[in-house]
């Protein structure tokens, strides 16, 4: 099979994202010239005054666009990884990183948040409530699947979709009884959104994507040496079930950290490993790094295009990143039809 | 020979550009964008719709009217896109959002309003009230509010008191969906002065054997299309000619539109022709 070097994709994804986090900053509703716009970010890191937009305008740059761009980059390069990691551990090409129940976990959470907490916990109470169902809900899967020979992954596997689809009728159940205002409210957090970026978010993304890459960045070997089969990487030393336990507990956190900032976003996880492996190779130690990175170009490039299609309006950035990936993908899997035999 | 064109050309074009600024900076202080159905038909019967500069999607604009923006939805707002339309007032409910948009207009002094939706006529009442001193037109708003004093007044004079009523949101024909407490279909029927055969909250769909053993007294049917609604209710569900309200005819279609965002004016006079045309049907 025909790959692209390494080093070539690294630098085309690298450039890919710093235009795009340049046109995030400078594009947008709001026609700003775009070497202002980028002084007034510099101007409010280094409290310099070299920009001659208006305190409003500047407002747009510095609150407005540019939390979302680092939100976007978080958010993407934090979902891909987990997705890759899934997909290593379950050895399986569906592997989402909802596939241990934590998005749907995480839905639930979430509702509940609408419906019964909305004003306990203020703007905190959806996005706590749904890291914590999103949390128990893998608590209860790995639960599920576990027996005195360990824990079997197809029994994993299994015990996540039953218990997502039992999250799902507990969904359907609860916005059937209440109004259309929170049933709304529901349906476009399970959307996705990159609205709510705060300083605060961002910081706990931040924190969260430094800490899962270099984690799962050390268990890149073992990750390889469970692609050839799990008694065979037990029998090359690796300790299979920390590591079962470890993967899923830090994709759990990861997930649930994404899902709160930035509700539901769909395939960022699922196909953003499978571009990178057709591109360069299953090795993790080189498609980890690049899921993160070609995770983080595709939500920025979607979130650039919900916010300017439909302007004034805005669309929900989990509805582009669909949109946006699954075309990529298809001509991908296209173009390495002809190496695929029977 | 080009030379002298552009002399008079340029300043010219520069002289127009200044003088179309300085009509603009004054003439045309207000500039509100609505992000409620509600509040875009209020500013219509206000006659205060010329200062919109952009409304939501649910919003209901006259056919051939002057293009406005659309800022989308009122949850999921923009605050860059509303920055930009440089609004004066931004117009909508209680559930205009998200909270991070409403924060930057906040700081940007962009004055946000928001209104209850109406279930109550008194809501609607200060609901005007309100959005008339907002826009400076006070004068409409008491020729509004004096015209809606005069039908509400119909309306009590000829009170449905202990009839049993049914509110149908017509979705499709062989959904009903029955409205309970807190909804606009409730609202309607206390105007009425009827009771609500339905004690839950919310709409909720109900089964046909259900809606029969509710002995609605009369079905009132709100959709799009009011003239074919009642007969289209009848087909789908042919039992509910053995309702009370079937036996007498008494099921009555109305214009679902007018009930969109909660109450509104032109639902004052739906109110009104309802009770008219049942009291045409059963002499009391």
């Amino acid at each position: 099979m025909m790959r692209w070097p390494l080093r070539i994709t690294l630098s085309g994804l690298l450039v890919l994202l710093i235009a795009g986090a340049l046109l995030s900053l400078v594009q947008g509703a709001m026609n700003l010239p775009a070497v202002e716009s980028l002084l007034s970010i510099i101007d409010s890191i280094f409290e310099t005054q070299l920009s001659q937009l208006d305190s409003y305008q500047r407002i747009v740059v510095v609150e407005l666009r540019l939390p979302r761009m680092l939100m976007a980059i978080l958010v993407g390069a934090i979902l891909a990884q987990c997705g890759a990691v899934m997909q290593g551990l379950f050895r399986n090409p569906l592997a989402d990183p909802g596939i241990i129940g934590v998005s749907s976990g995480a839905a639930v959470g979430a509702i509940v948040a609408i419906v019964w907490l909305a004003d306990s916990l203020g703007t905190w109470s959806i996005p706590m409530s749904a890291f914590v169902g999103g949390l128990v809900t893998t608590l209860l899967v790995y639960g599920l699947a576990q027996s005195k020979n360990g824990t079997s992954v197809l029994i994993l596997l299994l015990a996540g979709i039953a218990i997502s689809a039992f999250a799902g009728s507990a969904i359907g159940f609860i916005s059937y009884f209440t109004d259309d205002q929170k049933l709304r409210a529901l349906s476009l957090w399970q959307m996705g959104s990159l609205t709510g970026a705060s300083v605060t978010n961002l910081a706990i993304a931040l924190c969260t994507l430094l800490a899962l890459s270099i984690a799962f960045q050390r268990q890149a070997g073992a990750l390889d040496a469970l692609l050839i089969g799990e008694p065979e990487a037990r029998h090359l030393g690796i300790a299979v079930e920390k590591l079962k336990l470890q993967l899923i507990l830090l994709t759990a956190i990861g997930v649930g950290v994404a899902v709160s900032c930035a509700g539901i976003i769909g395939f960022v996880g699922l196909v953003v490993p499978h571009l990178v492996r057709l591109t360069t190779g299953p090795s993790h130690h080189s498609l980890l790094p690049l899921c993160a990175l070609c995770g983080a170009v595709l939500m920025l490039i979607a979130d650039l295009l919900a916010r300017t299609v439909v302007q004034p309006a805005e669309l929900p950035v989990g509805l582009v990143t669909a949109l946006l990936g699954a075309p990529f993908f298809l001509v991908l899997l296209i173009q390495q039809r002809k190496y695929w035999n029977g | 020979m080009k030379k002298p064109f552009y002399h008079f050309v340029i300043p010219g074009l520069l002289v127009l550009s200044l003088f179309s600024f300085r009509l603009y900076a004054d003439d045309d202080p207000i500039r509100l964008i609505s992000t409620d159905a509600f509040v875009t038909e209020l500013l219509f019967s206000l006659n205060a719709d010329e200062y919109l500069v952009a409304v939501d999607v649910t919003s209901k604009l006259p056919d051939d009217y002057r293009p406005l923006a659309n800022i989308g939805y009122h949850r999921t707002l923009s605050a860059e896109a509303i920055l930009n339309l440089r609004p004066t007032q931004v117009i909508g409910s209680e559930f205009i959002g998200p909270p991070e948009v409403l924060s930057v207009l906040h700081h940007a002094d962009i004055n946000l309003i928001q209104l209850p939706s109406a279930l109550t006529a008194e809501q609607l009442r200060s609901n005007i009230t309100t959005l008339a001193k907002t826009v400076s037109r006070q004068k409409s708003a008491t020729q509004l509010l004096e015209h809606m004093g005069m039908q509400m007044k119909l309306l009590q004079e000829k009170p449905l008191k202990n009839t049993r009523m049914a509110f149908l949101l017509s979705i499709s024909p062989d959904t009903l969906r029955l409205a309970g407490n807190n909804t606009n279909g409730n609202a309607f029927i206390a105007l009425t002065q009827a009771d609500n055969v339905a004690a839950f909250n919310n709409y909720q769909n109900v089964s046909a054997e259900s809606l029969l053993a509710l002995k609605p007294e009369i079905i009132v049917v709100a959709g799009r299309d009011p003239e074919n609604a009642v007969a289209e209710v009848l087909a789908a569900n042919p039992i509910l000619k053995h309702t009370p309200a079937g036996q007498n005819a008494q099921i009555i279609a109305i214009d679902g539109n007018t009930l969109v965002a909660g109450l509104s004016p032109s639902a004052i006079d739906e109110a009104l022709i309802l009770v008219n045309s049942i009291e045409a049907r059963i002499p009391r």
